[in-house]
């Protein structure tokens, strides 16, 4: 018996997106929220406990060849050998942008792919949406990472390079009910205390906003836009993101907000002399 | 793994007898006769034809999205899921054909063969009606038709 199925699916074009993350990253990073970030991405337990199941493999393989990892998108923050993962249940901010790396578990060397991945490694293997009403690209030409559209499921498929299917797994993609911030604190990623956080004239604080479900954080950069109260005692920089870096500009308090649609979410922060 | 059959060689025009005999016993205008020919093309050494594909689910999609294989050669999928099948066509005297199925519609729903496997990923896209044509041996022999459906919200 033989069975034959002709593929759909046209080579793709390689990306030219890590280059412009690279030229994106020397423009926006701030080197302290970089080391407090890289810290937060390799530390243990990052936004929260984990519950069950392998930390890097939080997306199931239906087929079993291999693991699918959400991964941070490849910015001034985390790269593939920096990947953390934000949380167990698989479920994935709606407008939010996401990565995902397969690793090949029948392959040698293990295969890894991913949106960025493809041009990085020069693998020939891909990962594409079914639906694209719930997961798309963020860009044209399916380069760069995934967008979270809409609520609902969709299986990732990961086709090599003649367009055949190598496994897959299902996502789900949960619309927000709340936002919650977090900071680095000793090198973790910790929620921010109600009191508010005290800063030293001078300092940066890492900021970061993550999408909730009912009080489960969901995975993805969200697209937040970041106020400051008094900007002359607490200055954002660094808005691309769903990170923010405050920096202490004079002695005084400022509340910092995150808003994402009709979610916000605020810090008071003191500055202290 | 089975060999798939082959069609007896026979003289060109004689083939193309046979070939139209074929033809005709897939069309509802001869339905009638299909017995008739097929005897006819079987005592006549045209050897053997096309009789039936079988879809057979491997693996569902969880819950809540569904996949299902209805009589008559009708799947239905929820968008966004993926199931995986066995899809075989055999001829007359029950052997395995060589079998090839094409999405008419692949923004819809489409079929995709799975590496190193027999099986193929039937895949929901979009949701809307189309339809999987199923060749045997290079001839377009049937077709199911598909249903895309609204996936349950999660």
């Amino acid at each position: 018996m033989i069975v034959e199925v002709h593929s759909s699916r046209a080579p793709r074009r390689r990306s030219a997106m890590p280059l412009f993350f690279l030229k994106r990253s020397a423009a926006v990073a701030a080197p302290a929220a970089v080391a407090a970030l890289l810290a937060a991405c390799t530390s243990g337990d990052v936004f929260g406990p984990y519950r069950g199941g392998d930390r890097e493999g939080n997306l199931q393989s239906e087929l079993g060849r291999g693991r699918f990892t959400l991964i941070c998108q490849t910015d001034d923050l985390c790269d593939a050998s920096n990947h953390f993962t934000l949380s167990s249940n698989r479920s994935i901010a709606a407008q939010s942008s996401f990565d995902v790396r397969y690793e090949r578990l029948d392959a040698t060397p293990v295969v890894t792919v991913g949106a960025d991945a493809n041009a990085r490694y020069g693998t020939a293997l891909t990962i594409d949406a079914a639906s694209e009403r719930v997961v798309t690209r963020a860009f044209d030409r399916g380069a760069g990472p995934f967008r979270a559209v809409d609520p609902g499921l969709t299986a990732l498929l990961v086709y090599d390079g003649t367009g055949m299917v190598i496994d897959y797994a299902m996502a789900r993609v949960a619309q927000p009910t709340s936002l919650a911030l977090y900071t680095s604190m000793s090198g973790a990623m910790t929620p921010v205390p109600t009191p508010g956080i005290v800063v030293r004239e001078g300092q940066r604080r890492a900021v970061r906003a993550v999408a909730q479900e009912n009080k489960e954080v969901l995975f993805g950069y969200l697209p937040v836009e970041w106020s400051s109260t008094n900007p002359d005692v607490i200055a954002i920089d660094n808005t691309a993101t769903a990170l923010a870096v405050v920096v202490a500009q004079a002695p005084g308090t400022a509340t910092v907000q995150a808003r994402f649609g009709q979610l916000t979410a605020s810090v008071r922060l003191e500055v202290s002399p | 793994m089975n060999r798939p059959t082959q069609t007896r060689r026979l003289l060109p025009p004689f083939n193309a007898l046979c070939n139209i005999m074929k033809q005709a016993t897939r069309m509802q205008p001869f339905a009638a006769i299909a017995p008739l020919l097929a005897c006819a093309m079987a005592t006549s050494g045209c050897g053997p034809w096309y009789d039936d594909t079988d879809v057979s689910l491997v693996r569902r999609p969880p819950a809540p999205l569904t996949a299902s294989v209805d009589a008559p050669k009708s799947i239905q999928i929820s968008a966004g899921a993926v199931a995986t099948a066995t899809i075989r066509s055999r001829n007359t005297k029950g052997q395995p054909m060589r079998t090839r199925v094409e999405s008419r519609d692949r923004d819809i729903a489409d079929v995709i063969g799975i590496a190193q496997s027999d099986a193929v990923a039937i895949v929901g896209k979009r949701v809307g009606n189309t339809s999987f044509d199923v060749y045997a041996d290079d001839d377009r022999v049937d077709a199911f038709a598909v249903f895309v459906l609204e996936p349950p919200k999660p």
